[in-house]
């Protein structure tokens, strides 16, 4: 007797990919495929799918124990508490029209913190049992409060190990802001949206503004070196930038990596990027044409790597399970027991874009407070549906042990979360960049290789990336 | 647009309904209609191609069908 945990998935291409539960996978030959369809399997067959550990043999327990640890590997587990995001204001120097946590204006008041919820913040930190802690200043416009910064900063004093992320617009970095961010152990976040006429038209408003901004990023990058600085572009799909123009305004920064995203559909993409709502084949076709920029860039300077945020960390599920702790793409996707956002009034969020669909009225996500805690049965409502491993789409899905769930994305987008996940944009995006993941894992050319070593960060290039069964 | 009408064989018939359902959902284009035990595939490309795809999906709930009680005591046996 045997163990078969294996799905398929037939790419655009023609191959049939085989992956198992444990997320091992193999590309099957048609012969192969009409062999299983038939029940004709040979002992040929039969060995090369146990060797690649698509077949589980009951006389064969250490097969069988590899299988299971590789399934547990890809469960993600929810461990302590050891990552905030806080906004310790709504208020913003800025006003992009995209702006998916529908900001205030920098002079109105009572959008921060008051006294009693950074109290309540500092005694939350101290409560940690971690001994790590990352936090991000997320917003509005983080460093109009820079003395709230620097006391949870400073309250983080004891860890063995504390990482900050300043996400910010970069418009004012007078001498406060900027002791904050030249700490070692802050780094920043911010949004490049391309060249300068593009940045301008959908951020600042104006050249004199972007100016301001690119000056404060490259003095950011010369003091202190590239990795200093994790900057996202948002794209119009409607009128992407040409892919060469965006790459530029990147590495002539010396910025390698890019988050190529789309505009949200929260905040005020709500009314103002309707479309935001569902992403159509052009906008995969533009993601697809980007990558493969990318990687021909790559060939042409290999003293060099730029890489597509996004796309590594796809990779790095399939090759690396447990190494990617992104929290918009895990299964399980537990809510408020890792992570947690607090907002400018203390309260709390299981994630950000929650925190976005409050704010726009859509639906109040919140599980609790800062003071009095969040461990109720709101939390536990979300998390009864936060995993794919029950649901009838994802259980026929080859990628289920590489995907995630995102409930919260459901909502915004759709106001529930029954939706059937073949039909959810969450669904799609995942479909397709996976799909291309594999194309490019299965691909002969050189050039592809290269990349994808460099985006796993491996010593060499390996001969294959995939097995393929004959 | 392709339209090609294949036969169901008997040990898929049982997972004909769910094939023909969830196929459209994930392979771009594809329709699937179930006409007593034969399915009629109409959508972009060749005819070779939808029938691949076809196959290939309900080959895929035969396995999971086949494996479904062996997957979940695995995971009751993570989970206990």
């Amino acid at each position: 007797m045997s163990f078969a945990p294996f799905r398929l998935r037939e790419l655009e291409d023609g191959g049939t990919l085989m992956v198992s539960d444990a997320g091992r996978f193999a590309m099957a030959s048609d012969g192969l495929v009409d062999r299983l369809a038939d029940e004709a399997l040979t002992a040929s067959d039969l060995g090369a799918l146990s060797a690649a550990g698509l077949l589980i043999r009951d006389d064969d327990p250490l097969a069988r124990a590899a299988h299971v640890r590789g399934v547990a590997d890809r469960i993600a587990p929810a461990g302590a508490l050891d990552y905030l995001i806080l906004v310790p204001t709504l208020r913003c120097n800025l006003s992009c029209s995209y702006c998916q946590v529908s900001r205030v204006s920098a002079g109105a008041p009572g959008y921060d913190w008051s006294d009693d919820t950074l109290e309540a913040v500092l005694a939350l930190i101290d409560g940690l049992a971690t001994t790590r802690v990352k936090i991000e200043f997320q917003g509005g416009e983080p460093t109009l409060r820079p003395d709230l910064i620097r006391a949870v900063i400073d309250r983080c004093a004891r860890f063995d190990h504390a990482e900050f992320v300043v996400c910010t617009n970069l418009q004012r970095v007078d001498a406060e802001v900027s002791a904050i961010l030249e700490r070692p152990d802050v780094f920043v976040s911010t949004s490049l949206d391309g060249d300068v006429a593009t940045h301008a038209r959908q951020r600042t408003g104006s050249a004199v503004a972007t100016g301001t901004f690119l000056a404060n990023l490259r003095g950011l990058i010369d003091a202190h070196g590239p990795r200093k600085v994790s900057a996202l572009p948002t794209v119009d799909p409607s009128a992407p930038p040409d892919p060469d123009a965006l790459i530029d305004a990147y590495a002539g920064l010396g910025l390698d990596s890019v988050f190529l995203r789309p505009i949200n559909f929260q905040g005020f993409a709500r009314k103002r990027h309707a479309a935001s709502r569902e992403q159509d084949g052009e906008w995969r076709r533009y993601y697809e044409r980007f990558v493969r920029r990318l990687i021909e860039r790559n060939w042409e300077d290999r003293g060099r790597v730029l890489e597509e945020t996004y796309l590594s960390i796809v990779l790095r599920r399939i090759f690396r399970p447990g190494a990617e702790r992104h929290v918009d793409l895990r299964n399980p996707n537990p809510m408020g027991v890792d992570y947690v956002v607090i907002d400018h009034d203390g309260t709390v969020y299981p994630t950000d874009e929650a925190r976005m669909l409050a704010r726009s009225g859509v639906v109040d996500l919140s599980i609790g407070d800062v003071r009095s805690g969040w461990d109720g049965p709101r939390r536990d409502l979300l998390n009864a549906s936060s995993t794919s491993q029950f649901d009838p789409d994802c259980l026929r899905c080859a990628y289920q042990p590489y995907c995630g769930r995102d409930v919260v994305d459901d909502l915004a987008r759709y106001g529930r979360i029954d939706v059937p996940r073949r039909d959810t944009e969450f669904c799609r995006r995942h479909l397709h960049v996976f799909d291309f993941a594999f194309e490019l894992i299965y691909s002969a050319d050189e050039a592809v290789a290269h990349s994808l070593s460099r985006w796993l960060r491996l010593p060499g290039t390996p001969a294959a990336f995939g097995t393929r069964l004959a | 647009m392709a339209s090609v009408t294949v036969g169901i064989a008997e040990r898929d018939l049982g997972h004909a309904v769910e094939a023909a359902v969830r196929l459209p959902g994930v392979a771009g284009g594809l329709r699937v209609r179930l006409e007593g035990r034969d399915a009629v595939l109409e959508g972009p490309g060749r005819a070779d191609a939808l029938l691949r795809r076809w196959r290939v999906a309900l080959l895929n709930e035969r396995l999971l069908s086949e494996a479904n009680a062996d997957r979940n005591a695995l995971l009751a046996e993570l989970v206990a």
